[in-house]
Order: structure tokens, then sequence, then C-alpha cells
């Protein structure tokens, strides 16, 4: 490992994103690629800060940071507006694609500003001669998110009506959000059926099949397929357990072990996994790992727990340092902290979708069908090192 | 009588030199391929039966240079040839009772197209086992193929000759032959001659490196190390022994004598059944296992269309898991026992020996207590810095970790620099399975806090300074402080935590940006956080020219000696300069230049 850091900027750049290339998408990648974005400003290359930020654009979508992906891309689509020749157009639109999506997942963003966003790439697309395959995608998972499944359901049309291109996300991608729709009109055999070529092995890309596996959890646990469901968490949740851009998957997989009646391991997700999600920039995705902690608790209580051990992170005003809790404390604070994301969802999203959700949680809990995750036989050498 | 293929030849053949096989020197790896499927196929019903393989080559003064490759195997009956030579692409042996389909890996037909790489003509002359009379085969590259039987009474087996096309002769070479017979088949357990002018030379030996049953284990470690330097050319650190049950695979990874770069691809060097399957294997060791370069017979692991490389399935995934493991075993039992091994390992191949210990909590406990960690005081471990300090403070960054290391230590706060490759994962899976250990991540501002603090008097002394120094930095949302604090020639210390760094980085995109877009970002960041100060310039009461700066106070010249001293806080903190820090650095720079003027 080098020791010194190389004084001149432009060689520090190609450092940090040497290493950077180094990890996978997460927290160390992205602060190794905006330290490396503040030097390439420090060089005074407008051309190199451009192809850096569009490197942290990729990395900080892929690795739980939106928020810093939109104000690198803003920055980006300010530099190609004053100089369109000089930067790539397809490149900006694909780009245009994610941060576009990722908008929803911020209710402090007004649904005006979604829309204008989402018109602007619509002309931007249009102007620039692609089909609107791409803009429609993106108006379908913006859908999803506001919680509105008419628009939901109407963009899920026009998309399918619209000529694929270059700029039209992969189909895996859209096979996966096509599964995630049917569960989200509560048709089990329909999503089955949309994630099939990705279970199969037959479609994948960066992210699929990776949320895949936490999507069809549902539909299979409704349709009584517990062994697949299990299959799919066994297989699944170590895929997304280490990138913070995968939490809302954990939450799903966390959910199933609830709804599965394993307590102890759904526990162990929360210590894990509440920290980043604490602390992740994407509300909703933090608003639905809650939504699956409050489910946790509220399937604890019901069994009677008085208290429960585990790891909260240090800095939460409820900390202990004991780690032992009252469920009901807990259930209460969560609650509290559920009620106050889905609320600000709702105004914003201008329905009742996410307050809805919360209230009728509870209810879940009546169909709990237990299922012991299977037992790992890892060859450890835990035992001969005694 | 004329049959035709089933395929469009020439392109299949364009296919497969082009795309499917490295080059056309795999010909002789087919070939090899094809005699010991036959001699496995007869010793399947013959179970004593001893194998044997030879290539012959023939270069006469006056017409083309043949080569022959002969075994001694099972053999072809007419009706086979038809099957396996017209129809590319069928297994010769798969279908036959008790075997499992990894049992014969080579496809006849396909193997022997590929000698159509460096020939015009293929003669294939066999006997079959089972006595029926021998048959010729005569293919041609066009597709098409003629067959006869031949009266005579010759050995079963078969033989396959190939003669030279135009700018193949180098493979029609007694040198190059023998080599790419050694290099494919150097492990086959079946001899293989190699028959020339120069007269013939068996290529292999039954005997297996790492199945070498030397009584004394310095003698076998030696005789590893040998072998591992005769392979790859390289002086190697150590050899491991490695077993898989799963893919009945074994074989030696070699330490490699110097650190790789963590992208660089593995390269191992596989073999199938004791036949050379690829040199650039990167699928069979787990990604942690950087350091080392293993040579590997694999028994039961099924290769890919190419037979370049494994298929990726189950099997070969616990096969990576148990060829891991006994790497892990290596390195624990190094920790163990050989501690001055471990440490000089260490020294080369720490980064690997971190990232297993992120990645696995075993080894984590066992090699943590080796680990050096780069801290304000140097580089240690962490029992060596929790003899000093209470609490291991880490930052996360190094850019952070540097400006704050002199001062740290010589303040006699520990801090370690988490801005290294696993530094931060490995503290932060020590605070995971060490509660008693307090681990904080901090950022430099918080570190500010335990310098020095002023005394009263000095306070009151400097309240003037501290309200024009504030109001100076007020419009770049940069909070000031005062402390007292080593090296002294340090005028301030600029820290900025990363909310502060987003927002910095989120106000340069604002500037540029549109209103549609100006507007998301706005609401983005929220009224509240906007507003708060996002940094801090803790200025140095022990150097002088502070000292200077408090005791001027409220005189006009405070106000711009401060901003000035804002501005090169943020460069040297490598932070990129908004416009409104440009202006101000160029405005403060004129004023001081003037002043030096009419002074």
């Amino acid at each position: 490992m080098s020791d010194e850091r190389n004084d001149d900027p432009r060689a520090a750049v190609d450092e940090l994103m040497e290493q950077a290339y180094e990890f996978d998408y997460g927290t160390t990648q992205i602060a190794l690629i905006e330290e490396a974005v503040r030097m390439a400003d420090l060089s005074g290359d407008t051309e190199l800060a451009f192809g850096i930020r569009q490197e942290l654009i990729d990395a900080a979508t892929m690795g739980g940071r939106p928020d810093l992906a939109l104000v690198s891309f803003t920055w980006c689509l300010a530099q190609y507006d004053k100089n369109p020749i000089a930067f790539n157009t397809h490149n900006m639109l694909w780009k245009y694609k994610w941060i576009l999506a990722s908008l929803a997942e911020f209710p402090q963003l007004t649904r005006e500003q979604i829309d204008a966003a989402a018109n602007d790439m619509e002309n931007r697309t249009v102007n620039e001669g692609f089909t609107r395959h791409a803009v429609e995608t993106m108006r379908w998972k913006l859908a999803m998110d506001l919680g509105d499944h008419e628009e939901m359901q109407l963009a899920y049309e026009r998309m399918r009506k619209t000529r694929r291109d270059s700029l039209s996300d992969c189909k895996a991608c859209v096979q996966n959000c096509a599964a995630e729709h049917y569960v989200l009109l509560g048709k089990p055999k329909f999503a089955l059926r949309a994630a099939d070529p990705i279970i199969g092995g037959r479609m994948s890309c960066s992210e699929i099949p990776e949320l895949t596996y936490g999507t069809i959890l549902r539909p299979l646990f409704q349709l009584d397929r517990l062994d697949d469901a299990m299959a799919m968490y066994v297989k699944g949740y170590k895929l997304v357990a280490k990138n913070p851009e995968f939490i809302d998957t954990v939450a799903e997989h966390m959910q199933f072990l609830v709804m599965t009646d394993n307590d102890s391991k759904a526990l162990q997700l929360i210590s894990k996994h509440l920290p980043v999600a604490l602390a992740t920039p994407s509300l909703l995705k933090r608003m639905k790992f809650i939504f699956a902690t409050v489910q946790a608790f509220l399937s604890f209580e019901s069994k009677r727990k008085d208290s429960v051990k585990l790891r909260l992170p240090p800095k939460t005003p409820f900390t202990r340092a004991d780690g032992v809790y009252p469920v009901g404390e807990l259930r209460q604070e969560f609650a509290a902290a559920a009620r106050e994301l889905a609320t600000a969802f709702d105004a914003r999203n201008g329905n009742s979708y996410y307050v809805d959700y919360l209230v009728k949680l509870p209810e879940s809990l009546a169909h709990i069908k237990p299922l012991p995750v299977p037992t790992q036989k890892r060859k450890s050498t835990e035992n001969d090192e005694e | 009588m004329s049959h035709k293929f089933q395929v469009h030849l020439s392109g299949l053949i364009n296919l497969l030199s082009n795309h499917l096989y490295s080059g056309p020197e795999v010909f002789v790896r087919e070939l090899l391929q094809n005699g010991v499927d036959a001699i496995r196929a007869r010793q399947f019903k013959e179970p004593q039966f001893t194998g044997k393989m030879s290539l012959e080559l023939s270069t006469p003064v006056k017409g083309v240079p043949t080569i022959t490759f002969m075994d001694n195997g099972v053999g072809l009956t007419e009706d086979e040839v038809h099957r396996f030579l017209a129809i590319i692409g069928e297994s010769s042996k798969r279908a036959e009772t008790g075997e499992r389909p990894t049992d014969f890996i080579g496809q006849f037909g396909i193997g022997l197209l590929s000698c159509f790489l460096v020939s015009d003509e293929i003669v294939v002359v066999s006997r079959s086992i089972t006595g029926t009379p021998a048959v010729e085969w005569r293919g041609k590259p066009d597709g098409t193929y003629q067959l006869k039987t031949l009266d005579a009474d010759l050995a079963a087996g078969t033989q396959s000759i190939g003669s030279c096309k135009s700018e193949c002769e180098e493979f029609f070479d007694a040198e190059r032959l023998t080599e790419l017979a050694k290099h494919y088949g150097g492990l086959l357990p079946f001899p293989i001659t190699v028959v020339s002018k120069k007269g013939s030379d068996t290529v292999n030996t039954d005997e297996l490196p790492w199945k070498e049953k030397a009584s004394q284990p310095r003698t076998r470690q030696k005789n590893w190390m040998k072998f591992g330097e005769e392979l790859f050319g390289m002086k190697f650190l150590d050899a491991v022994p490695l077993i898989s049950q799963a893919g009945e695979a074994e074989g030696l990874a070699f330490v490699l004598p110097h650190s790789p770069s963590l992208s660089a691809k593995r390269s191992d060097r596989v073999y199938l059944k004791r036949m050379l399957l690829s040199e650039s294997a990167d699928k069979l060791l787990p990604d942690w296992a950087f350091f080392v370069k293993a040579v590997v017979n694999a028994n039961d692991l099924r290769p890919t269309a190419s037979r370049e490389s494994f298929y990726e399935d189950q099997k070969l995934e616990q096969t990576r898991e148990e060829l891991g493991e006994c790497l892990r075993r290596y390195l624990v039992d190094l920790s163990r026992n050989q501690p001055e091994k471990f440490r000089k390992l260490l020294g080369v191949h720490q980064l690997a020996i971190e990232a297993l210990a992120v990645a696995d909590d075993d080894c984590f406990r066992l090699f943590i207590e080796w680990l050096p960690f780069e801290t304000a005081e140097g580089r240690m471990t962490l029992p060596e810095y929790l003899e000093r300090h209470d609490v291991v403070r880490y930052i996360p960054d190094l850019d952070q970790f540097r400006q704050i290391a002199r001062i740290a230590a010589a303040q006699d706060i520990g801090v370690i620099n988490g801005g290294y490759v696993y530094s931060t994962e490995l503290l932060e899976k020590f605070a995971e399975l060490n509660a008693d250990v307090q681990v904080t991540l901090v950022e430099s501002s918080e570190l500010v806090h335990a310098l020095e603090d002023l005394t009263e008097g000095e306070q009151d002394v400097a309240d003037d300074f501290l309200q024009t120094a504030e109001a100076a930095l007020r419009s770049y949302r940069c909070a000031v402080d005062l402390r007292k604090f080593q090296p002294s020639e340090l005028t301030s210390l600029f820290s900025i935590n990363s909310e502060g760094r987003f927002l910095r980085s989120l106000e340069q995109s604002q500037e540029s940006a549109d209103s549609m877009w100006s507007g998301v970002l706005n609401n983005l960041v929220g009224a509240q956080s906007a507003a708060s100060s996002r940094a801090t310039l803790c200025f140095n009461q022990a150097n002088p020219l502070i000292q200077k700066l408090v005791a001027l106070g409220k005189q006009p010249t405070v106000h711009p000696a401060v901003q000035m001293l804002y501005v090169q806080a943020l460069l040297m903190a490598h932070q990129p300069l908004s416009s409104k820090e440009w202006k101000l650095f160029n405005e403060g720079l004129l004023t001081f230049v003037e002043s030096g003027l009419t002074s």
C-alpha cells in the first residue's frame, strides 16, 4: 500500500480511482471517489472533473448514496448543457434515468419537482432521437415508490407499447420491476411468472438477481411455497447483506424471517443492519427497513416476549449500554419513527399509502407460517481451535 | 462412399480457432485428450490394462511433414466412426452404464476437429477392441469424409494423422511438439512418447508432485518448492498442499514472493483428470487467496465448452471453499506455531491477510493482534495501541487523518488512520467482537474539542478577536474556535466532517445548476442543515501570529487576515474553492499587496 499521497492532483485522482476500483460498491468506494472528485476539481480540468463525477454517480447509485449521486449529476448536467458537444449524450441520459428514478426516495422533494424532472428527461430523450421507453420505465418505477398504483399501471402500459432502444433499462431490470409491480398489485402468480427468467438464471445484470430474490419472497410465501421461499432467502440474503444500496431488500428478507417465526435470526438482522438503515439518505429505504423492524417487534410482543438483546447504533437517543431492551418500548419508538416517515411520504405523494400499510402491519401477524432457517453446514475450524 | 457433415464445417473451424480455443497449439491437447479418453474407456473394461500414447513426427526431405498420434485405447468400430466423427459434438463414451458424466471429458469429434487448425486433411485409422475390422476415415475441412474398412490385422487403438498446413510449420517441429506434449500432458498417468528423427523422448512420469511420499517433511517441502520454481519460473516463499473432496481436487499453492496488485486476476494452473486445462484459471480459489499461485488437478469438475476453464456450478463453489479452507488452516497454523514465518509473510501479504480477516470471524480473532495500523504515533498493532489509549478512535478518511495526525500526536491523543483499504472494516469488526473496548469513528472536527481550552483570562482577551473572526467567516458557514495546541508553528486547524463536505459539493453543483435542479437541491438539504455551519477553523493560541491577531481584537486588518487564513486552510485541506471563495482569495491578496506597497 502506498503511504504518500501524490501532490499532483491528477496523479492523486488516478491513484484514488485505482484504489476505488478495488472495492465493491459501498461506503469505502464512494469515499475514495468523492476525494478523487475534489482532487479533480483542484486540478482545474473540467473534463476530468466531469469524468470522475460520472464515476461517482455510478458508485453512489450502486452503493446506497442517491443524494450524492444527485448532487454529482446536477453538476454534470449543468456542464453538459453549457457544452453539449464535449460530453457523451447517451451517458448523460443513461444516468438521468437513475437519478430520476431515485427522486421519489426523498420526501423532501415535491411531486411537482419529480414530474418536472421526468418531463425534462422526456424532452431530452425525444430531442435526441430516443424512444420514450426509458422515461416511461422510470415513471413506472416512480409510481411504485409513490404508492400510486393507478399511474403505475398506466405507465406500465405506456412502456409496453413503446419500442425499446439503447437507452432502455436492460431486460433483467424491467423483468424484475414487473415482478415487483405484480407484488404490489397483490398478484403473486403473475409476480412469479415475471421473475421466472431471472430465477432460472436466464437474465441478470449488476443488481439482478440480487433484488429479485427479495422481491419474490412475499409471493412465494402467499402461495404457501415456503421451501422455495426459504431457498431464496438462503441464496439471496448473503448477496445483499453488504451493500447499503440493498437495505430495503434486506428488509424484505427480515420480514420473511418474521413471517416464518425465525425471531432470533430477525433480531440478528436488526442489530446488523440498523446502523446502515438509520444512516441511509434514502428515507424511503429507511422507512421500509423500519417497517420490517416494527413488524418484528410486534411479533415478539404477540408472543409475550418482554425483552430482547440487540446492538443498537451508539448514537440513538434510546441506546442502552447493556443492549437489553423492553420490547414494548422499542416497538413504540420504531412505530413512531415509522409513522413520522410514512406521514411525510404520504403528504408528498398525495395519498395515504404508507400510513395505511403501517396501520395494517399487525394484521399480517395472523398469517405467520413457521419454518426454521436451515442450519448452515459450514466446515468451520471453530471446534478444533479450542 | 461420400457423406456430409451436418454442420458448416469451415465456419465451425473458424469459430474454434478464433473464439473457442486460445491458439492452434491446442490440437496437441485435443489429441492427447482423445487418447486419454480411449485408454480410460478400455481400462473401464480391462481394469489392469496399461495405456500409452505417442506422437510421431515425420519430416521427409521431400514432401509435407506429418504428425501421427497413436493410442492403445478402446478404438472405434465403423459404426462408432460414423457416429462420432460425422456428428460433431457427440461424445463418444458418455452413455456407458456406471460411468459418471465427467469420466470422459473428451468429445472425440470436436477434439479431432481442432486438428484442422494445423492440417488440411485428417486421417484416422482405428481398430476397436471388439475385434471388428479396422477402419480408415479421411476428412476434409470442406465437410466431406470418406470411410473404408481395412484388411490389415491392426492392434486395437487409434491413430490420427495430420499433415502440415501452410504457415503451421512451427508445430511440425520436434522441439515444439515435445514442449507442447509436456505442457499439456506432463501430469498424465500414461506414458507419452514423442518420436522424431532426434530419437524418442518420454515427456511425463506417473507421479504427481504433491503425492510425493518423501519421508522427511523437510525434503518434501524442498521438492515442492523446486517443482514450483520449475513450473512457474519464480522463487516462492512457501508451498502449501491443497485438497478438496468435492471436486476431487489436489495440488499445491505457492506463496508469492511479492505482493500482487489487488486487481490482478488470479491465474492458477489447473489440470482436469491430469490433463492441463488452463494456465490462467481464476475461479478455483477464493478471491482473498490472491497471495498464492496454485497448481491443482481436479478429477470431478466440469470443464466449459472451450475446455479451458471450469463450469461455474455448486461443485466448483464447494471445491473453492475447501481449497480456501486449506489456505486458511495454513495461515492459522503459521500464526500459532511459526510466528516468525507468519510475520515475514505478513510483511509481503498484509492485504491478503486483512481481506481474509475481514471476511472470516475466526481468522479475524487470530490475526488481528498481528496487523499493524497507521496511528498518529506511527505504525503499531491494536494491542500496542491499547496499551497507550483506552479508546480506539479512527478517522475513516486519509486526508482528514493527515490533517489531524500531527496535532493529535503532539497532544497524546490516540487516532488510527481508517483510510486504508481494509482498516475501517477491521476496526468495525473489532468493535463488533470486543464489546469491552470502545471503538469510535471520529471526524477531525470532534477531535478539536479534545485540544486544550484557553484559560478564563485568555478567553476574556480573545473575545473581540473571536467575534471579528466569526463575522468574517459567517457567510462561509465556517465556525471559529481558539485553542492551544502543538506544534505551535501551525496557525490553525481546519476541520470539516463528511456532512460538511457533502454540503460544500452540493453548493458547488448549485452554482451551475438550472432553476429546476437548483430547487431540487434546495429541498434535498432542507432549510435547517443548510443554515448550520459545516466546518470549523480552530486557531492556535500557541502560534505567535495568532497571538498578534488576537491582540489586535477588533482592528480592521483582522477581518481580511482571518479570511485569508480560511482560504489557506481550505487549500491545505484539499477543498476546492467555491467561486465566492476564489473572489475572497483574489480580493484579499490584492488588499495585502496594496497595504504592503503603501506602508
